[in-house]
């Protein structure tokens, strides 16, 4: 054996245009593979655990996954808002542990800030059931006191003491800035690998201060932690049926199930387009190892003058073509890794998708083990070709 | 030898002790409550949070009795899966198990004693919700008497399948 | 040591489900014997040539190499024995192009343990000493890359990879038919001199009936075969 296998990769490098070519094509096909596969594990951990321990969030009259997305995610808007008495009569329910209201609308040079009361950071739970820590300083005491997530404080340097303005709307560019009221960083949130990590939080009353009310500012949403869980569906369905005004109440995991069986369709017709790519690389394999049949004749004929058997030929054929497929395989998977690790802070500040990194795992390994599998199927025809021609070609090569 | 035969005795007579009992909605709900009249109509549901005393409390006469016997007992019932959370990978680890579907969505809840409270610590693949599952586990009973209800039933859940038609 | 190195006796082989292309009742070829085997194409010498070297096996009949019966093998071992005992020298196309000079004439080294250790003090020097002795040396010989030597060179390449590790018989089907004279000549004298100093039996198809007086014999292909193929039906 050790003598064929040095003779294929002679071989290959002989030929190392169309091999790199070939080699390439299974590398990109094997990089999609990968890359879909890395994108939808990590896009649902990320999903997963982006709230944990909220029994009900409550906001206008909406689809479950969108008011998941805009309350939870900070991805789309809300159509409208709520009205406070029935955030007030949740609050009060004697059934209900605990609320936290949300206003969303405002922004920070592209970051989302979030109006909350200073509940969130005592209530907020993400993971499993992982409270919000601060790395440095506390939730805000004062009016004008803003709490910042890891990322947001990072991205811009700041730190406890610097002083921020907000924009209007949730542009990149604010051309409203209020100018009259900045704010003052008290506090910093540790890291989460969640939207918290990309938001400026500020209480409620200083948003409303901003926009000029004189009552609080426009509530986006609340969440609502109920004291027993029995009471959980019960309470859901009556804000759902709520005549006094038009509200949505979701579990947050039925939400987030429903999420991923709208992307599961989505999710598997991409895996299963990446699987006929790669089928095409193969093919393309195939097709190179097959063109250069002809010239290889003779060059077999050499061998087996030398005293190599058919089945030698057959090997040595085998051996390239699962080379080359696993240079390309082995190539592709690091390629995915490579790209999904640059990519890493572009999706998660467009698409809130925090991709923990990880390096080459079992899955890879099935995938490198399935191409190199399925390139030695497709190395069987010329293999064969190969060795039937070795045994009816006698010494006098009739090319 | 001697010893192996008395670990095999154990296991059998261990098998037959746990051997889960396949129960059904009905047997939530004690022998004594199953044979009352019918009752009458509930208020609506809107009441629950403003009534004109306050948020009234919906539920019937017997709707918090619950059945003793299946108490520590190893069960195994099937229900349709609210999932409440996740763990990372995306599989569920608490839930809320009920008799039909919809639940949580545009029918009116079942009653605190045809809910199960279900944790399953490794986690539970939920392709699809309109699906029912069948949970194996030891059932908890509890009746704590308050006007708002009592989490009546939890399962602490070893095992799933997928319910077949 | 007067044993046969080839003897063959009713020899019948025909492609397939084809006519005969040999029918052939008796040769022996002696040991350290140099034979050269004349006839026109078509004739089935490069038929006889795939018997005798074990490629293809015999349809009828007995061919005896050495004193081994190759009918009587399977053919993994008629492969194997050609590996150890044969050196093989074709008209064009001898070279594997992705090796360098000195890795193709070590080539019997690798498929065939017993060339590889007849070779003293060790393959490498044997090949280097086989590339001198025909007129290879220079400075990076050993490690040119194929397509960059001349026809003349490519054939002494692979005279030499024929003749490593001394084995007992070497064939060589119109070696010489794309050189010219003066190559030629002096290719014949050096592969004649090392088979010599081996102590190989030759056995050299060429049409050319000029070579005649530097072999031990000469044979017609039509002296030996009673088959008769037209020029035209090859």
């Amino acid at each position: 054996m050790k003598p064929l296998a040095s003779l294929a990769v002679r071989s290959i490098w002989n030929r190392r245009g169309t091999a790199t070519l070939t080699v390439f094509a299974l590398a990109v096909s094997v990089m999609l593979l990968t890359g879909v596969e890395l994108l939808r594990t990590g896009a649902k951990e990320s999903f997963a655990r982006t709230i944990s321990g909220t029994d009900l969030i409550v906001g206008a009259r909406s689809g479950p996954v969108n008011l998941l997305l805009y309350s939870v995610f900070r991805i789309g808007e809300p159509i409208s808002n709520l009205s406070w008495d029935s955030y007030r009569l949740v609050e009060n329910h004697p059934a209900v542990a605990w609320t936290v209201p949300i206003a969303l609308g405002d922004s920070h040079r592209g970051y989302r800030v979030l109006g909350t009361s200073d509940d969130y950071f005592s209530h907020y739970r993400y993971g499993e059931r992982r409270p919000l820590e601060f790395s440095e300083g506390h939730a805000f005491a004062d009016e004008q006191d803003a709490v910042l997530g890891a990322e947001v404080a990072h991205a811009f340097g700041y730190s406890i003491g610097t002083d921020i303005l907000l924009s209007h709307g949730i542009g990149e560019v604010g051309f409203h800035e209020h100018e009259e009221h900045g704010f003052h960083v008290v506090g910093i949130l540790a890291p989460t690998g969640t939207p918290v990590d990309r938001t400026v939080h500020v209480s409620l009353e200083a948003l409303a201060e901003i926009h000029g009310s004189e009552e609080m500012a426009g509530l986006t949403a609340f969440l609502v932690g109920m004291k027993s869980k029995d009471s959980v569906l019960v309470m859901q369905r009556a804000l759902n049926e709520y005549r006094q005004e038009a509200l949505t109440a979701v579990i947050p995991g039925v939400a987030l199930q429903q999420l991923w069986q709208v992307v599961g369709v989505a999710d598997r017709a991409l895996f299963l387009v990446a699987a006929l790519v790669v089928l095409a690389g193969l093919i393309g394999m195939l097709a190179m190892i097959l063109a250069s049949m002809g010239e290889r004749r003779r060059e077999m004929a050499v061998l087996r003058a030398v005293g190599a058997r058919p089945v030698h030929v057959f090997l040595l054929l085998l051996i390239e073509a699962v080379l080359l497929a696993a240079t390309g395989a082995v190539a592709g998977i690091l390629a995915a890794h490579f790209a999904l690790a640059g990519a890493a802070s572009w999706l998660a500040s467009r698409y809130g998708m925090f991709l923990s990194p990880q390096g080459p795992g079992l899955f890879d390994l099935l995938v490198a083990a399935a191409v190199i599998l399925a390139a030695a199927l497709a190395g069987l025809l010329p293999a064969w070709l190969a060795y039937r021609n070795a045994l009816t070609d006698g010494l006098a090569v009739r090319t | 030898m001697r010893l192996f035969a008395l670990l095999l005795a154990m296991g059998f007579a261990t098998a037959a002790v746990s051997a889960p009992k396949t129960i059904d909605w009905m047997d939530l709900i004690p022998a004594e409550a199953r044979n009352r009249p019918p009752p009458p109509p509930p208020p609506t549901i809107h009441d629950f949070l403003m009534g004109e005393e306050g948020p009234a409390p919906l539920l019937q006469p017997g709707d918090l009795d619950v059945n003793r016997e299946l108490d520590g007992v190893e069960i195994r019932i099937p229900g349709y899966v609210v999932p409440l959370e996740l763990d990372p990978s995306g599989l569920v680890t608490e839930l809320f198990l009920v008799p039909y579907f919809g639940a949580c969505i545009h029918v009116p809840p079942p009653p605190p004693n045809q809910i199960v409270f279900v944790r399953i610590e490794r986690g539970m693949k939920v392709d699809s919700m309109y699906g029912a599952y069948w949970l194996t586990g030891r059932l908890s009973v509890k009746s704590r008497q308050t006007h708002l209800g009592a989490a009546a039933y939890t399962l602490v859940a070893t095992n799933y399948e997928e319910y077949d038609y | 040591m007067n044993e046969a190195a080839l003897e063959i006796s009713d020899l019948r082989f025909a492609y397939g489900a084809g006519s005969p292309v040999l029918d052939i009742p008796r040769l022996i070829v002696k040991r350290g014997e140099r034979v050269l085997l004349r006839g026109p194409s078509g004739s089935g010498k490069s038929t006889l040539l795939g018997i005798v070297s074990g490629v293809l096996a015999p349809g009828g009949g007995h061919v005896k190499l050495l004193g081994s019966d190759l009918g009587a093998m399977p053919a993994a071992s008629r492969d194997a024995f050609r590996g150890d005992h044969v050196g093989l020298i074709f008209q064009m196309f001898n070279l594997l192009p992705y090796l360098t000079v000195l890795e193709n004439i070590l080539l019997p080294a690798r498929f065939s343990a017993c060339r590889r250790d007849r070779c003293s003090p060790n393959p490498v020097s044997e090949g280097r000493r086989l590339m001198t002795a025909l007129g290879l040396s220079g400075a990076d010989e050993a490690t040119r890359r194929v397509v960059n030597l001349s026809i003349g060179q490519q054939q002494r390449v692979a005279a030499a990879r024929a003749l490593l590790g001394r084995p007992e018989l070497v064939i060589a089907d119109e070696p010489t038919s794309a050189l010219d004279s003066d190559l030629r000549d002096s290719f014949l004298q050096l592969l004649m001199a090392e088979c010599n100093a081996a102590r190989a039996t030759l056995l050299f198809v060429s049409h050319d009936t000029s070579l005649g007086p530097r072999f031990d014999r000469q044979l017609a292909i039509h002296d030996i075969n009673r088959v008769r193929t037209d020029e035209a039906s090859a």
